[in-house]
């Protein structure tokens, strides 16, 4: 056990290099600063559980007495989709139809199904309609009803939509997910993983007690995978993790869960003060914000374990990060545990994104994947097409997001491959409202490739439109906000060597230096301030004395597109300033598209990118 | 004529319909005297011990009739066979899945080597027929949970001679213990001894003791030649021999590693299309060659004494010794890659002045009194080969020492020289 604990203290080590810790930590200076050594041991929580402990699986095994709704429900989707699936090839090409009639999810959603595979195998119906709250129970484990109408007495229409996919066992890509509907999509989805945990132990449990009558081993009793974990939650920090165990909590029906205390301990704590904060952020960032966890829970007859070996246990919640860890300090650096999951959810995609992306892709190229050890497998109770490794091609993945980026569609495009179709979100988009009159420049820069872009890009800033705005009458207050380090790195870069008056602040900066650049930017001593959106995404300033903002590239999340154009607002306040004399001056490509629909809206996008025309303003 | 004759013959053993008609589809023409004995004591559900060398054809001896027991009465997890090598676990396999074809059998292979999971994977889809080596699926009884043998029929100890000559025994006794005692075993060994009767007390009821020839020999249907070459034109001579029986798929015997990787790079260079076979290749890599040349992609196998024993190549013209065998049961071993299962097949020996004595004991050993002929060569022929040889020698001796090399065996002071060497035959 002891070597284990180095081993983790040693992974934690190295991983203290690694960029997204310290950014969090030079940032993050108004939640309270932690010690060192406790990180350490926080940061890989559950770490140690996954060797040890010895699991008391038999003792729950005793009383058997499974309802098991379902079975023999050829038309449950658990039937169709997971017990008994019909035989398929490898899906080669996807084709993509429209779905409109599930207005709240977006009303130019899409389905996508495998050409050469026969989707309606996987689901009793094709119609995506709004469910009525019958059709979600008639899924639903009995057990599960009471519990659900205590926490969710009424379904919104949203609700009743996202169901449709949902339950259905399909892909599902949501991009309006954020701060003002979290119990709404989070109870749906808690409710369908819970059902599936609970079929499928049901289902383990029952045959159990019969594979011991019969002493025989039929082929009716391949009912599992390679390993008991089957749905894995990756979420941000770990309040939203406590938030969600509570949520699992509350709907599983059952009263008792074990480690409860210590689990309040290492994941809630009590907000800071965000008065002045935007309500997505206090939203985001209210109690522990640490961004390195991993947790086992397990499901029993009477109680929900937290802190379960990750082997013996039904649910992992993790971090992206916290998973990597434990996935690489694992004994021979495996991910076996990873094997046998059939849910994938992945909650506010876009916090995580700001995290880093490689994780996530990192633990999604190693889903479902054979493991390399047996890990007391029974093997003869694995189902066939976990022994034909398909197992990535039933997985359900769920994933929500406030906003899309390429990266995630992406990943969507790549790594969720289920058989039974893809279902993803997608919207008309208004234009942002900024609630006042500015002048703001669209500039298009058209690099030959995407490879091209970053060169193309600094070129044009620096030849033509950084020396406009100097020879502006009065050429100070400038906010140049990049999009990512890189390209902070690549402006900084840039000024330092041709010896601008410049402050620049990114996530890296200490907060001395975030406090000496606001004066000196605000008391024009310097000309230029050099702002990261992510640093935005973290601390969310408000920077004084700001009369022309340069988005060298559009920040991803359009709050964030608002908020800093707003800055020109409060210069007109303080000092008196004539609101046509402030611009806004916003850099963009083709590959640009999906961030800029969200700024200019779904009904300019097409022009703004294909038009004649290379700037476009709004007022 | 010939073939209505055959096709009653293995009928009139007891053979089902479909399963003649595997043999006739793997031309199987008439069969062997192990499989005359043994398949209609078999059909009869008795236990047999059988004594036959390798290729007598006794993997179609106990595989037949395994396969018509599992056809009457089909269930999974049916037959075990324990074979010593992995190679001749793979091929056991094959044959059982060419011959099992048309009724669809299941066959997992379980050796030593290889991926233990995938192995799992392999027994949980429950094959009918697991050939195995004793060490590893013992492994898997006692650490893969969910596979278990309680509804095995038929047990086959292949090579028991060699089983347990590789220190099989204790693995070979659990499984013994493991396995139900209500079944049927086929024991085959190419010699009697006291272990083997002890093993057979331990497996076998009332078996049939059937033996076909208690003595190491060559089959009737079997050409043998020697060919007398000096030590220096032997290379010439090989090739000589190989533009001589072109077209035709052989074997060539070596006894060292070195020589084995040395003559196909040779070969290679003289544009044959010829694959090596060694004990410096992995695993797969010598499943992979044995795959490349069974599918006739390249005709020429190069191979040291690790292929020698237990491969089945079922379309082998000609074994060609390059060396003399060191004893008369290499030898034995070595030209039984030929003339299998009733067809003909030539072995030629090659034997320079040094080998003479050797060759000589083999010959008196095997065949008495009597001289093999001589396999004919026109002398003038061969010298015309040396000039376009050397150069291929040439080639070959600097890859192997470049090879070498690479492996940490080179000389350190002629690093540098050598590189500087390679680099001017670059620039020419």
């Amino acid at each position: 056990m002891s070597d284990d604990r180095k081993r983790a203290y040693n992974a934690l080590l190295t991983l203290l290099d690694d960029d997204s810790i310290q950014k969090k930590q030079k940032v993050d200076v108004s939640s309270e600063p932690t010690p060192s050594t406790e990180t350490t041991h926080e940061a890989v929580e559950g770490y140690e559980d996954v060797v040890g402990e010895e699991d008391n699986v038999e003792e729950e095994e005793i009383d058997i007495q499974v309802e098991d709704d379902n079975e023999g429900d050829k038309q449950d989707p658990f039937e169709l989709h997971f017990a008994h699936p019909k035989d398929f090839d490898e899906p080669t090409k996807w084709s993509s139809k429209h779905v409109t009639t599930l207005p709240k999810l977006g009303s130019r959603s899409l389905i996508q199904i495998p050409e050469n595979i026969d989707s309606s195998n996987f689901s009793e119906d094709q119609d995506y309609t709004q469910l009525k709250e019958q059709q979600v129970l008639s899924k639903v484990k009995h057990r599960l009803h009471a519990s659900f109408k205590g926490v969710n007495p009424e379904y919104s229409d949203l609700q009743l939509q996202f169901a449709s996919p949902l339950l259905k066992y399909n892909d599902v890509l949501i991009t309006n997910r954020d701060f003002t509907n979290t119990d709404e999509y989070l109870n749906m989805t808690v409710l369908h993983m819970l059902n599936h945990v609970y079929k499928t132990r049901d289902r383990v449990l029952k045959n159990n007690s019969t594979k011991n009558e019969v002493k025989e081993d039929l082929d009716e009793f391949r009912d599992q995978g390679f390993s008991r974990p089957k749905a894995l939650v990756i979420l941000p920090t770990r309040n939203t993790a406590y938030d969600f165990v509570s949520k699992v909590h509350q709907i599983s029906g059952l009263r008792q869960m074990e480690q409860q205390k210590r689990f309040k301990e290492k994941f809630k704590a009590k907000s800071s003060d965000f008065s002045t904060k935007p309500d997505d952020f206090k939203d985001l960032f209210a109690g522990n914000t640490n961004e390195a966890f991993c947790l086992g829970i397990k499901f029993t007859r009477q109680a929900i374990k937290l802190y379960t070996s990750f082997y013996a246990s039904d649910l992992i919640i993790a971090s992206p990060l916290g998973l990597r860890l434990v996935m690489e300090g694992n004994k021979d650096g495996n991910s076996d545990f990873l094997s046998s999951i059939e849910m994938c959810i992945v909650d506010r995609m876009d916090a995580i994104a700001m995290q880093s992306w490689t994780n996530i892709k990192f633990i999604f190229e190693r889903l479902n994947i054979i493991p390399r050890n047996m890990n007391d497998c029974d093997f003869s109770r694995v189902r066939e097409w976990y022994l034909d490794n398909k197992a990535k091609y039933l997985r359900q993945n769920i994933l929500m997001t406030q906003y899309l980026t390429p990266e995630m569609l992406s990943l969507f495009n790549k790594y969720c491959l289920n058989v039974s179709g893809k279902f993803r979100s997608r919207f008309n988009m208004d234009a942002v409202n900024l609630k006042m009159h500015i002048h703001q420049k669209f500039q298009r820069i058209n690099p030959t490739s995407l490879k091209n872009d970053s060169q193309t890009r600094l070129k044009f800033f620096t030849n033509s439109l950084l020396p406009s705005l100097l020879k502006q009458a009065e050429p100070e207050g400038i906010l140049l906000v990049a999009p990512n380090y890189t390209d902070f790195v690549v402006l900084r870069n840039y000024l330092e060597r041709n010896d601008f008056s410049y402050v620049s602040m990114s996530e890296y900066s200490t907060p001395s230096q975030i406090g000496r650049g606001r004066t000196f930017f605000a008391n024009k001593k310097a000309q230029i301030m050099l702002y990261s959106a992510r640093l935005h995404h973290y601390r969310r300033y408000g920077i004084k004395g700001t009369r022309t903002v340069v988005f060298y590239g559009l920040p991803d999340n359009p709050e964030f597109y608002t908020e800093i154009t707003r800055f020109l607002g409060r210069t007109v306040i303080d000092l008196q300033i004539d609101p046509d004399l402030l611009h806004v001056h916003a850099l963009y490509s083709k590959w640009d598209a999906l961030k800029l629909e969200r700024i200019v809206g779904s009904k300019r996008v097409g022009q703004f990118i294909e038009g004649v025309s290379d700037t476009y303003e709004l007022y | 004529m010939t073939e209505s004759k055959s096709e009653s013959a293995f009928k009139k053993l007891g053979l089902i319909d479909i399963l003649v008609e595997s043999c006739e589809a793997l031309k199987f023409t008439k069969p062997t005297p192990i499989q005359e004995q043994s398949i209609p004591a078999a059909l009869e559900g008795k236990d047999i011990m059988g004594f036959a060398a390798t290729g007598s054809g006794k993997t179609a001896a106990f595989a037949l009739p395994v396969l018509q027991a599992l056809y009457e009465k089909p269930s999974p997890l049916f037959c075990v066979v324990l074979s010593p090598t992995r190679e001749l676990a793979h091929q056991t396999a094959q044959q059982f899945q060419a011959l099992g074809a048309p009724m669809g059998v299941k066959t997992a292979v379980i050796i030593g080597g290889e991926d233990n999971m995938k192995q799992a994977i392999a027994l949980s889809r429950k094959p009918h027929i697991i050939v195995a080596t004793p060490g590893r699926l013992l492994d898997h009884l006692e650490k893969t949970k969910g596979f278990h043998l309680r509804h095995l029929k038929y047990l086959v100890l292949d090579e028991a001679d060699r089983l347990l000559d590789m220190d099989f025994k204790e693995p070979i006794s659990k499984i013994l213990e493991i396995i139900p005692s209500q079944r049927r075993t086929f024991l085959f060994s190419a010699t009697p001894s006291k272990d083997i009767e002890s093993l057979q007390r331990a497996s076998l009821r009332n078996p049939v003791r059937i033996s076909v020839s208690s003595k190491v020999t060559t089959v009737d249907t079997l050409q043998e030649y020697y060919v007398f070459t000096p030590l220096k034109h032997k290379d010439a001579t090989l090739v000589y021999i190989l533009n001589e029986l072109a077209g035709k798929s052989m074997i060539v015997f070596v006894n060292t590693k070195d020589e084995g990787t040395r003559i196909p790079m040779m070969l290679e260079a003289l544009g044959f299309s010829c694959i090596p076979i060694n004990g410096n290749m992995t695993q797969e890599a010598r499943l992979g060659a044995l795959n490349k040349f069974r599918a006739g992609s390249k005709n020429i196998l190069v191979a040291t004494n690790v292929a020698a024993r237990g491969l089945d190549i079922p379309l082998v013209d000609v074994v060609i010794n390059y060396q003399v065998p060191d004893n008369a049961a290499d030898y034995v071993h070595r030209v039984g890659r030929t003339a299998r299962a009733g067809r003909t097949g030539k072995a030629i020996t090659m034997c320079a002045q040094y080998d003479v004595i050797r060759y000589t004991n083999i010959e008196s050993e095997l065949h008495g009194d009597k001289k093999l002929p001589e396999f004919p060569i026109d002398k003038e022929g061969v010298m015309l080969l040396l000039g376009s040889i050397d150069e291929a020698q040439r080639q070959a001796k600097m890859s192997m020492a470049r090879l070498h090399e690479r492996m940490g065996k080179g000389k350190g002071g002629h690093r540098n020289k050598r590189r500087r060497t390679d680099d001017q035959d670059a620039d020419d």
